[in-house]
């Protein structure tokens, strides 16, 4: 078993990390975070470095990656102090459009996907329907050789910046609400759509919006994939949705871990540094074993992906595990800082607050444990 | 083991001679300095203990490299014992070329020169500041850069030789191969942070560029000049080169140094720890810079600098 | 134009360990490229582009220069192909008897502009690159911030402390670079991937001639002694720390 990164893989991570030094990121994040400002700054010398590339086919102007080196890349940049949400790799976006757009959808998605832009904001939880998917309320109803969208969408994330909305809707052909679901991709300047920006207590750089849909006027073509079809096409990507934010639940807990144990060795009260206290050995060495164990179970996660493996018990439990172990890791870390690391300027602050909704979005760590639960049992017989 | 006895000095500008040739006194007897450009430039009070000046005249237009291929060439004929160079770019240019016509490397940046047991001995940094170095040289290989501090504290020399000898040397045989277009004063204040008995470095935690009037307040209060980590000069251009200390920048030993803002990066540090007294003004506690300072406090230095002008114009 | 960037493996300074005798350990420093020897390797890369030219890159030293990783990091820069003389004893060499080398396998390649960074990051002497200069007998030059190239002609700006100099020669040239000359590209993905595929040729020291004497001896390297410091730290930023601290500066004049 080869637990190494390759050279190009290594080479590829130190060219992220001299993006991030030049830049002087840290400090610009900072105020990014305190202004509620999205980081443009930090996207363009990414983009300029390649970095929105990855994972982009060559024939629309990207660079193959493999799953498992963009998850390396993913997980570092976080590591690095990147903030969540605005990671300029939309594997997911791309997943998606690659595997059920057609053409032309595909060229103008992959266009931004390359510029670093968020293509689309998903269109899938609404106010009444949020684990619950099967309650999804919002409409595509055709008329005279058009598509008509009415509804209200929730936690759309950029959907400020994103010029595209992909959205889920009941198409009214079948019963079985599943069976009934389309994705419709359509600009977000068309009449009819409005935009509401929610107020979060983290993740400030990056917007999240409820968008309502009024009478959106759309044509057929704007379907994406197949009609009826929408449900599975969704769940199919979101085991690779998932895998990226498990890579940004452990960068991130690596981020606040090397803050917190630097610190351990550095601080001193009653005459010796506070490292030397096993209380916070104790705390260090837990989170190390959660981080080395975020890292075996995503790792294992990508490499079976990679090798055309189904990931769909793996990825809920992964999931579930990196969302709460990285929050425990970053809570350790900010007990480890104590008062300052409750302070806006200490980063770790800021990892608290962003990391939080990772137990929540893409699927409850609650969902996991029934998305995983049932395919476990089941396995078993 | 021959003794070093001929000794050559080379500087850029006739100012730089007096230390020179003081060094070269304390090395070896027959001094003779070498001067590249025009006689009268060059007075003969400042090369006192030089027994002979050569004079390599520098023609109309010609340019100062052109005349550096006639002293290599000289030195590799006539073999010096060592030949003692001012430190800039142009002498590091020439010091290479006389080093390579003499088979041998230059000792740079030297901060202690002695004879010690026959051989040239000379100290200098390496490592990027992690280490010193200690090089050896024998008679006829030692080409040695003296860095501006060591002429700084130089004491002058003795005349002991009469009045030198003055020749006058051909330029030309080995042109440069470059030919000058033009030649612009550079816009960058000159600033010797060298010379500085007071200096106030600002580092990285200046948010911009106009804050900087802070650091400059506080040098005006100290009467020191201002110095930066190397961010600051290269990063952002936000001062001038010359005013960056740290490894590739200057290296000073100042009798004062107030670190702004600067986080004690070894890069940025091992130009200035030897200074006398250290001064460390930083928001974060942790900061390695208060493990090398005398004194220190913790504190957004946006507060604390405009109250301390303040104390200290009191 | 043809051109090279000759660039050195060194230590990173940042693994470098003091012993308890203050002297250095290396042993577990990886080996980098010297950082300012990229902008070398940028500057001939950009050179070459703009002139319809080929840039390569030439480095001397012991096996560890012909790291695949190392390799694959430098040639991920724009250059074409690697030329290495490797041999054990290049690892210990001087800044003389380098130059020696790396003039002899010039010798063997064609270019017109041969760049050199501002010094090496370890030892930082900032004079190969003259040395080689003077020892090949092509026109040499340090402190060049910029380098442009017009019908067969290039244009130098070299920045001293007090003058910036425009200068102009025909090549070939051996130059160094100031290290703001450029800012040096990051690596892309595809770039690194690519940098595998280009080649790589090592000479013996026998294949340049051998390694000359060296006549300076390096007798220590050691870590400085550190001065004592007081450390009176204040830990607040309160009027009174700030009046002690002011007393505390004036009491040193």
């Amino acid at each position: 078993m080869d637990f190494g990164k390759t050279e190009e893989q290594e080479l590829l991570l130190e060219s992220l990390k001299t993006v991030y030094e030049r830049g002087d990121f840290d400090t610009y994040f900072k105020e990014c975070d305190q202004n509620h400002e999205y980081p443009q700054k930090a996207v363009d010398s990414l983009v300029e470095a390649g970095f929105s590339a990855l994972g982009i086919p060559e024939e629309f102007g990207g660079t193959p990656t493999d799953i498992m080196t963009q998850i390396m890349v993913a997980e570092e940049a976080h590591a690095l102090g990147y903030p969540s949400l605005c990671w300029i790799n939309f594997s997911t976006e791309v997943d998606d459009i690659l595997a059920f757009g057609n053409e032309a959808q595909q060229k103008e998605i992959l266009k931004y996907a390359l510029q670093g832009i968020k293509p689309f904001t998903l269109g899938f939880t609404e106010p009444q329907a949020g684990s619950d998917s099967a309650a999804m309320a919002t409409t595509a109803t055709k008329r005279e050789g058009k598509v008509y969208v009415n509804g209200n969408k929730t936690f759309n994330t950029s959907a400020d910046r994103a010029p595209y909305m992909l959205c889920v809707c009941r198409s009214g052909i079948n019963e079985n609400p599943y069976k009934d679901f389309s994705m419709y991709l359509f600009p977000m300047d068309r009449p009819g759509i409005t935009i509401e920006k929610l107020d979060k207590i983290g993740n400030n750089m990056c917007g999240t919006y409820e968008v309502h849909l009024d009478n959106v006027e759309c044509d057929e073509s704007d379907l994406v994939g197949v009609e009826g079809r929408g449900f599975y096409q969704l769940m199919k990507n979101f085991e690779v949705e998932r895998l990226t934010i498990c890579a940004a639940n452990v960068g991130m807990a690596r981020c606040a871990y090397d803050e917190a144990v630097k610190y351990a060795g550095q601080r001193e009260q009653f005459g010796k540094t506070i490292g030397s206290f096993q209380l916070i050995q104790e705390k260090i060495v837990d989170m190390k074993i959660k981080i080395e164990n975020m890292q075996n179970m995503l790792y294992k996660a990508a490499w079976k992906k990679m090798n055309g493996e189904s990931i769909s018990i793996d990825s809920s439990l992964v999931k579930r595990y990196t969302g709460q172990a990285a929050f425990q890791v970053i809570d350790d870390a900010m007990q480890i800082m104590g008062g300052i690391g409750y302070t806006h300027d200490c980063r770790i602050s800021r990892l608290w607050r962003d990391q939080r909704v990772y137990r929540i979005m893409a699927g409850t760590e609650e969902i996991m444990v029934h998305t995983a639960g049932r395919a476990l049992i089941k396995e078993a017989q | 083991m021959s003794a070093f006895s001929a000794i050559w000095v080379v500087g850029e500008d006739p100012e730089s001679y007096a230390p020179l040739c003081a060094v070269a006194k304390r090395l070896g007897e027959k001094v003779e300095a070498v001067w590249i450009g025009s006689p009268d430039e060059m007075p003969l009070e400042r090369v006192r203990g030089a027994c002979a000046v050569r004079v390599v005249p520098m023609e109309e237009g010609a340019l100062f490299e052109d005349c550096i291929g006639s002293v290599a060439a000289s030195a590799a004929e006539r073999r010096p014992d060592a030949v003692l160079l001012s430190t800039s770019k142009r002498m590091r240019l020439a010091a290479a070329c006389i080093a390579a016509a003499m088979g041998t490397r230059v000792i740079n940046d030297t901060i202690r020169v002695d004879i010690e047991g026959g051989a040239l001995e000379a100290e200098h940094m390496a490592y990027g500041g992690s280490a010193f170095s200690v090089e050896r040289a024998n008679p006829g290989a030692a080409v040695v850069l003296l860095s501006e501090g060591l002429l700084l504290n130089e004491p002058p020399a003795d005349a002991l030789c009469e009045e030198p000898s003055v020749s006058e040397a051909k330029a030309g045989a080995m042109p440069s191969g470059f030919s000058l277009v033009e030649r612009k004063p550079r816009s960058a204040e000159s600033v010797n942070l060298a010379a500085a008995k007071r200096v106030v470095s600002a580092g990285r935690g200046i948010a911009e560029r106009g804050d900087l009037c802070l650091i400059e307040q506080l040098a005006e209060a100290l009467e020191a000049e201002v110095g930066c980590t190397r961010p600051l000069a290269e990063g952002s251009n936000w001062l001038a080169r010359e005013r960056y200390i740290g490894v590739s920048g200057a290296m000073i030993k100042p009798e004062l140094f107030v670190a702004v803002g600067v986080s004690g990066q070894v890069q940025h540090m091992v130009g200035a720890n030897r200074a006398k007294t250290i001064v460390a003004i930083n928001k974060d506690k942790s900061a390695p810079v208060f493990k090398q300072a005398d004194y220190g406090i913790v504190g957004d230095l946006y507060e604390v600098v405009p109250q301390l002008v303040a104390e200290l114009k009191a | 134009m043809d051109t090279v960037a000759c660039y050195k493996v060194v230590p990173d300074e940042q693994d470098i360990v003091v012993n308890f005798d203050n002297t250095l350990n290396m042993d577990r420093a990886k080996s980098v490229i010297g950082e300012y020897d990229l902008m070398a390797i940028e500057e001939v890369v950009s050179i070459a582009d703009a002139t319809g030219g080929r840039a390569v890159l030439l480095t001397a030293g012991d096996e560890r220069v012909t790291d695949s990783k190392l390799v694959k990091a430098a040639l991920s820069r724009g250059a074409a192909e690697l030329y290495a003389v490797v041999d054990p004893a290049l690892a210990s060499a001087d800044a003389f008897q380098t130059a020696a080398v790396l003039a002899a396998a010039l010798r063997k390649m064609k270019f017109d502009v041969a760049l050199f960074g501002e010094g090496s990051s370890d030892l930082y002497a900032q004079q190969v690159g003259s040395l080689v200069g003077f020892l090949l007998g092509a026109p040499v030059l340090n402190a060049v911030s910029r380098i442009e190239v017009s019908d067969g002609k290039i244009a130098i700006e070299r920045t001293l402390e007090r003058e910036v100099e425009v200068l102009e020669a025909v090549s070939p040239v051996v130059l160094s670079t100031t290290a703001d000359i450029n800012v040096p590209r990051i690596p892309q993905l595809k770039d690194i991937l690519a940098a595998g595929k280009k080649p790589m040729t090592v000479w013996s020291l026998d294949e340049v001639g051998g390694l000359p004497a060296s006549s300076v001896e390096t007798v220590s390297v050691l870590a400085p002694a550190s001065i004592e410091r007081k450390m009176v730290v204040y830990e607040d930023a309160s009027a009174e720390s700030i009046r002690a601290l002011a007393s505390d500066i004036r009491a040193l004049r």
